[in-house]
């Protein structure tokens, strides 16, 4: 009866829709991300600034954050805790939204990067937060389906955001503001009250985390078990194997999505529109399909092979749409259901190798080393296309792909020779954590 | 002395690729004393190709009016193989000198000849931005169309050389309100003895028997059409009777190394079905809007299929082909107009430039295949993972046999004990 109360968070002490409130933390940031893409033409002209200008806000985001989510994630483990990360961080991603808005009330260009940094800062960090508040309260349980659920909310706050920003400035530039600009600020602001939700969703998430740790009666932790900057050399291979594995995805399927527009309309001659449909198919089966396949790997565990298979799949994509003119509907499809798989597999397997104490900082290298090689794969990916063509692009992404194919295989293997914990099926796991957790109790009864 | 051979061998294997290899000699105004020749204005440039076992003549001039590229594909006999081309009566204005401008010599037998006749230049005000020529009719927008054979040109000699053909237009003549002068029409003529690719975008594959033509328009008045579009009217002879047909055949690829962004070639051949004994002209579906070509400023081409020239066989006849064919309503010719720009790219008046490349050539024509470092790549970056995989799959199936080995022995040594 005891051992049951240790397992169930969810029970009377928390509701069982946390798990939405959890996915809303980082809704109005991935709303508010792609604002600039939603109103490109409208910004290029009210604020009259070149193309180059417009995609800084862009790189304004993400070239900071190559290194600043890792400190994100160190300060989540080592100074603030999960709880006043999330609300700082939120807190950041607010006050980046508005400056970006008052920047283009005023007119006022340098703002609005001031803002996109500031925005950026907050987004990837909180991130680091909603990954390490999933682990805290859905490890051994739900956890990857969690993690689906979480890519799920992030692809519906884009494409929201894709959908209605548009129309919400023909709304406001018909109330008649003297500039276009004030239209603009006016409705990026609107977007900040995403933002405010999301901030809400972390108090809320803050109240009971800290009622939780009252009521299961969770230890502080000491100052010796707290990460040192320096623990990070000590992360064992299979982290950095499994950091090669999501750089090497990622660069794959995201900077492809990029440039594939032209894609579809050069090789198989799709007008506009439907080339805009095939391309955000990735994203829209993902939105549906990554929730179901994290419940699926819940259920039958052995994450590693999951990984693998995502990303063969996803070389068969890149192989069909390389080589052969089958409508790319069927290898986009495939694309997205494999980015499925993969995106709810990977990121549950960090919590199974690095310590609870040091999780934020674990996460914060991923996501650290993920935006660094998206920012660097998106020049070299224009460059390569620039030069040689599509064929020769999707190659490359071929052999990225490869890469993170070889580091899926080591990793399995360098984990066998251990014993294999991290490809345990969900009911070996179970065991496992069902002997932990009595080993824990003996302990404090010994103690 | 033999390493040095061996040397010099080995270093022209890798300068000329695999092809065969001709010799040319160009002579510029032939039957005029000197080059510069104001009789046989604009000029007309005479290249011999020689090679094994036949030889390539080529004319090309815009005498006359239409820029023309004649190619002749004759025998190689053991005496006298120039044709004797006298560029003063291409050009007079009496037709019976005309006919006997051009004479081959005794010895000389015609095996195919074909060639390349610029018509004329439509343009049309593209105002619902469909970038297709034929989605208007004569009274929906604002055409203007000229005709070649009115235009002028400067004087041939002037930039060309002995691989490199150029003709620069004066004045698209008293018609029009002068919209073209100086430089506003460049064609240029590539001329090669060897096989290998063209430096330049699209990077189209040349050998010893064709010809690379740039067909380039720049800073044109439009007038009121702001949104300006062009369609170049091309006709292509072979000496075959009028009742064999041509045909534009466009074949798909999954590479576009050379030219990216690009997956089809299209190749307009005199003989289909027998290629390799008939002429063509090849391109890629796309043109340039800036003159430093690069995938960001390339639109599409497109053509509106073939036609009888019935319209345009007075152009064939005030050109230079009417020195060479006895009668040019008996020889196989068809023509289309190749359109210039896509929906959305803002048209001519955007950047006032558009540039495009054509190949011009005997035989069957050249094909992109895919490089080896493609395939390189591919089966290192498949093959790597395999093979860790294989190893690593034997390491995993031996370290368990081991293992339970072991126990086994324990199980023994504890039985014995007991």
């Amino acid at each position: 009866m005891m051992k049951k109360k240790f397992w169930r968070i969810n029970d009377k002490s928390t509701p069982s829709n946390l798990i939405l409130v959890m996915c809303f933390l980082s809704f109005g940031s991935y709303f508010c991300y792609d604002n600039p893409a939603a109103l490109q033409d409208t910004m290029i002209k009210a604020l009259d600034i070149s193309e180059s200008t417009f995609m800084g806000f862009y790189s304004w985001y993400s070239w900071p954050n190559v290194i600043l989510c890792f400190f994100g994630g160190f300060l989540i483990d080592r100074v603030f805790g999960v709880r006043m990360g999330a609300i700082i961080f939120s807190l950041f991603v607010t006050a980046g939204q508005v400056l970006f808005a008052a920047g283009a009330l005023v007119n006022h260009v340098w703002l609005m990067n001031v803002g996109r940094f500031v925005f950026g800062i907050g987004g990837e960090s909180l991130c680091v937060a909603q990954n390490t508040y999933a682990v805290k309260w859905f490890q051994g349980k739900e956890l990857n389906m969690v993690f689906g659920l979480q890519l799920s909310f992030s692809r519906v706050g884009s494409t929201v955001n894709m959908n209605i920003m548009q129309p919400i400035y023909q709304l406001i530039s018909g109330m008649g503001f003297k500039h276009e600009y004030t239209s603009l600020g006016v409705v990026l602001m609107i977007g900040a009250i995403m933002c405010i939700f999301s901030l809400i969703c972390a108090l809320v998430l803050s109240f009971f985390d800290k009622r939780a740790d009252r009521i299961l009666k969770r230890a502080n932790v000491t100052s010796d078990e707290a990460i040192r900057i320096t623990d990070v050399k000590y992360f064992p291979l299979t982290f950095w194997l499994l950091c090669i594995i999501c750089v090497g995805y990622y660069v794959a399927v995201f900077p492809f999505i990029g440039l594939g527009l032209v894609f579809f309309e050069m090789k198989w001659g799709f007008d506009p529109s439907l080339a805009n449909n095939v391309n955000s198919l990735v994203y829209i089966i993902s939105a549906v399909a990554s929730p179901v396949f994290g419940f699926l790997i819940d259920r039958t565990g052995k994450n590693i092979f999951w990984v693998i298979l995502g990303t063969v799949c996803t070389i068969g994509c890149h192989a069909l749409l390389a080589f052969t003119f089958l409508n790319p509907y069927v290898a986009m499809s495939c694309m997205g259901l494999a980015y499925s798989i993969l995106a709810s597999a990977l990121w549950p397997i960090t919590a199974q190798i690095v310590k609870s104490t040091q999780l934020g900082t674990a996460y914060g290298i991923m996501q650290a080393i993920q935006n660094l090689g998206l920012a660097v794969i998106a020049i070299v990916a224009g460059a390569i296309v620039d030069s040689k063509g599509y064929l020769i692009l999707e190659v490359f992404f071929l052999a990225c792909l490869c890469v993170a194919l070889i580091a899926a295989v080591l990793l399995y293997l360098v984990d066998a020779s251990k014993g294999g914990k991290l490809n345990l099926s969900a009911k070996e796991r179970r065991k496992l954590a069902a002997l932990n957790s009595e080993q824990g109790e003996e302990k404090k009864l010994l103690d | 002395m033999l390493f040095k051979s061996f040397i010099a061998i080995f270093c022209f294997s890798f300068v000329h690729s695999d092809g065969p290899v001709r010799s040319m000699t160009t002579f510029f105004n032939p039957g005029c004393e000197s080059q510069k020749c104001e009789e046989c204005s604009p000029g007309l440039a005479y290249i011999v190709s020689k090679g094994d076992n036949d030889i390539l003549h080529y004319i090309i001039s815009a005498i006359g009016g239409p820029p023309s590229a004649l190619v002749i594909k004759t025998n190689k006999p053991k005496g006298k193989f120039q044709l004797q081309i006298d560029c003063k009566k291409i050009a007079s204005k009496n037709e019976t000198e005309r006919r006997e401008a051009i004479i081959k010599p005794d010895g000389v037998k015609e095996l195919y000849s074909f060639g390349v006749v610029f018509t004329r230049l439509f343009q049309y005000n593209d105002t619902a931005d469909k970038a297709d020529i034929n989605y208007y009719n004569i009274n929906s927008t604002a055409w203007r169309v000229y005709d070649f054979d009115k235009f002028e040109w400067q004087d041939l000699t002037m930039w060309s050389s002995n691989d490199f053909i150029v003709m620069k237009v004066k004045t698209s003549g008293e018609v029009m309100e002068r919209a073209f002068y100086n430089e506003s029409l460049l064609l240029q003529f590539h001329l090669f003895d060897h096989s290998d690719r063209s430096t330049e975008l699209p990077h189209l594959q040349y050998d010893a028997e064709s010809t690379q033509i740039d067909f380039t328009l720049q800073d044109i008045d439009t007038g009121n059409s702001s949104s300006a579009r062009w369609g170049l009217e091309a006709v292509l002879i072979g000496q075959d009777s009028t009742d064999k047909p041509m045909s534009i055949v466009t074949k798909k690829s999954v590479d576009d190394e050379y030219t990216p962004g690009v997956f089809q070639v299209s190749n307009w051949l005199t003989r289909p079905g027998n290629e390799d004994n008939g002429g063509y002209l090849q391109w890629k579906p796309v043109c340039y809007l800036k003159s430093a070509r690069a995938r960001s400023v390339a639109t599409k081409v497109d053509t509106t299929g073939l036609v009888y020239t019935e319209y345009v066989d007075d152009f064939l006849n005030n050109s230079i082909l009417y020195s060479y064919f006895s009668d040019i309503q008996m020889v196989s010719r068809y023509a289309t107009n190749f359109t210039f720009g896509l929906e959305k790219d803002g048209g001519f008046t955007k950047t006032n430039y558009t540039s495009w490349t054509a190949q011009l050539g005997y035989g069957a024509p050249p094909m992109d295949k895919v490089s080896s470092l493609v395939v390189g790549v591919i089966s290192a970056g498949l093959g790597i993972p395999v093979i860790i995989i294989m190893f690593g799959g034997l390491f995993v199936v031996i370290k368990k046999k081991t293992a339970r080995g072991e126990y086994a022995d324990l199980d023994k040594d504890q039985s014995t004990i007991q």
